[in-house]
């Protein structure tokens, strides 16, 4: 290959470059240019240190690799800040779905609370984990006792399409 | 007031497409031109290039209309392979002494049929595609020469430098048009006006050794480049590695060689971004995604109309632009060129491998512009180019009253500012004439 890393040794792999290259519809990817806006408005970037913009050269170099084993593109909040900020309709986050689908498909370690929240909407068909109610005085109550609905779990129907959707795992 | 004797001939100095531009917007008022071209033929760098950005429309599709325009034109009188020697007298009527050089071919008996060059034994690099290709000592200046005549090289040629009595050339012209005894002519007329556009060099790239050019024979200048791209070209367009003759596999762009950095010019070559980004255009369009394409640059100065556009094309057609000059460029032992660039997005230092590195040499000034300055008294900016007499105000007159500047000699610019200022001195010769004093009849007789 014509291009390699001296300070990290990786490597360009231009065989998954043609293969993300085709999968993201060009301005996705290519419009950047680099002004960084992404990562000044990133909300992950101030916890986890994200730079999409890097995340972006990266992926226009051809280190696909290197991104789909690191970490990084597992701390995306998926706010889509960088999507509507970018001047030049470019879309980090989509390039980082890419990366991750990239790293199922691979069967590459998925950080567990990912897992965590995969087993937990298959369970309950519910994004977050049900809380109690609260009141001001800090009092908790049960929802039984408030007479509230109880809150179905997830349907057989539900739990097949999800299975089906996320098919390798 | 009226002013007697006032010249209505108007000197152009220099053949590229500042002058041929600047003599048909004359002639085409009216005006007698004497178009002075130090070179065998008009064109200048614009001949040379493949294509045009940011349209990528083949430049010499769009020069050569203009080219045969202005040859054909019976108020300019084309002085080819000449150069002026004196410049005297005052204001709207000056005297100009040209030095034509010999070409040994007569030029109103050539017909440019080309027998000559094929029975020439002398082989000797050609100037005008930068050395990459080899022509006869008798030759054509380029394919599109105009006036097309043909030119001995007496350095080269066998009969002039007194190495043999060698006559193939006489013997198989038709014409009668080889004179081995033509001398260097001395001739004088008057001009109202002057236009200077002698054009500039592009910057000698061996200077900067790291680099490598001249010593790696893939470290190629953006001329030659063009020279390889344009179709007429050395290669017949075709883009090759030329140590190997294959196809390059990974083409990388130096952008800034010489310019903005104060060893050598600290002026920016204006075009040198857009130069690149065409070229690069131009080799995917060509090579398609088998060729890796890096830009090294430091800034991205897509200033133009149309030229921001020209830049995102280019990004969104997979053309890497990597933030950082390479440092140097080595060659291993099995021939391929190691760039190592420093990336300044990544933090990183990359090392790309290259079968062909195209530096983007800046625009700088020529070595005879002192001698051009001494003889119409202009004086040199700084930066080594021609000084106009007011960098907003007036743009385009020389200190010298009815001497005018234009094109790359006043400054480094591209193809359509140098159109732009050669169609404004046009109507500048203009006005400064008949505000000499004469009405626009007499001026037009």
């Amino acid at each position: 290959m014509s291009l390699s890393d001296l300070t990290k040794m990786s490597e360009v792999n231009k065989e998954l470059y043609m293969k993300v290259l085709r999968k993201l519809a060009e301005e996705k990817l290519f419009g950047c240019f680099q002004c960084s806006r992404c990562t000044g408005g990133c909300t992950a970037f101030k916890l986890l240190e994200l730079t999409p913009n890097t995340v972006m050269k990266l992926t226009k170099l051809g280190f696909i690799n290197e991104l789909v084993d690191s970490e990084i593109i597992w701390t995306c909040a998926s706010c889509l800040q960088c999507t509507e900020r970018c001047p030049q309709r470019a879309s980090p986050y989509h390039v980082i779905i890419d990366l991750r689908n990239l790293a199922v498909e691979r069967q590459t370690k998925v950080p567990e609370g990912y897992l965590r929240a995969v087993s937990h909407i298959l369970e309950t068909g519910l994004m977050q984990p049900m809380e109690k109610v609260t009141a001001k005085n800090m009092e908790i109550f049960e929802r039984d006792t408030l007479n509230l609905p109880k809150i179905a779990g997830a349907s057989e129907k539900f739990k097949a399409i999800f299975l089906e959707t996320l098919g390798g795992i | 007031m009226r002013q007697a004797n006032i010249k209505n001939g108007v000197l152009v100095l220099g053949g590229g497409i500042a002058g041929i531009q600047a003599s048909l917007d004359l002639a085409n008022i009216g005006f007698k031109v004497y178009l002075v071209e130090k070179t065998p033929s008009i064109g200048g760098r614009m001949a040379q290039l493949d294509s045009i950005f940011p349209t990528l429309e083949p430049s010499i599709k769009l020069l050569m209309p203009k080219m045969v325009d202005v040859a054909n034109n019976p108020r300019v009188e084309l002085i080819t392979y000449s150069e002026v020697v004196g410049f005297s007298g005052n204001s709207g009527n000056y005297e100009v002494t040209v030095v034509r050089k010999p070409r040994y071919v007569e030029e109103e008996k050539c017909t440019g049929c080309g027998k000559c060059l094929e029975v020439c034994p002398v082989s000797i690099p050609d100037e005008f595609n930068r050395g990459l290709c080899r022509t006869k000592a008798i030759s054509f200046y380029s394919p599109y020469a105009i006036p097309k005549v043909a030119v001995i090289n007496p350095e080269y040629c066998l009969r002039l430098s007194g190495k043999e009595p060698c006559d193939k050339c006489l013997e198989v012209c038709e014409s009668k048009a080889i004179n081995f005894e033509q001398k260097t002519e001395k001739i004088t007329f008057k001009v109202g006006a002057t236009i200077i556009c002698v054009g500039a060099e592009i910057f000698d790239a061996s200077k900067a050794a790291e680099l490598g050019y001249g010593r790696l024979k893939n470290v190629i200048s953006h001329l030659e480049f063009e020279r390889m791209l344009d179709p007429s070209g050395p290669t017949c367009g075709k883009i090759i590695d030329l140590n190997t003759g294959k196809t390059p596999k990974s083409i990388v762009f130096v952008l800034c060689v010489g310019c903005r950095d104060k060893r050598f010019y600290e002026h920016c070559c204006n075009i040198g971004c857009m130069v690149s980004i065409k070229q690069a255009i131009t080799v995917r369009e060509r090579l398609g995604y088998d060729v890796d394409i890096y830009v090294c640059f430091n800034d991205i100065r897509a200033y133009g109309r149309g030229y921001e556009e020209f830049y995102e094309k280019a990004r969104s057609l997979g053309i890497n632009f990597l933030a950082g000059i390479p440092a140097e460029v080595r060659e291993s032992p099995d021939g391929s060129l190691y760039v190592g660039v420093y990336e300044k997005i990544l933090n990183r230092l990359l090392e790309i491998k290259a079968d062909l590195v195209v530096l983007i040499n800046g625009i700088v000034p020529r070595n005879d512009y002192a001698k051009l300055s001494q003889i119409f008294n202009i004086p040199l900016g700084t930066d080594g180019f021609f000084l106009e007499a007011h960098p907003k105000l007036k743009p385009l007159e020389s200190p010298v009253p009815g001497v005018f500047l234009i094109g790359t000699c006043q400054g480094p610019k591209g193809i359509a500012e140098t159109i732009a200022q050669a169609s404004g001195a046009a109507a500048k010769v203009m006005t400064y004439l008949s505000a000499l004093g004469n009405t626009s009849q007499e001026l037009l007789e």
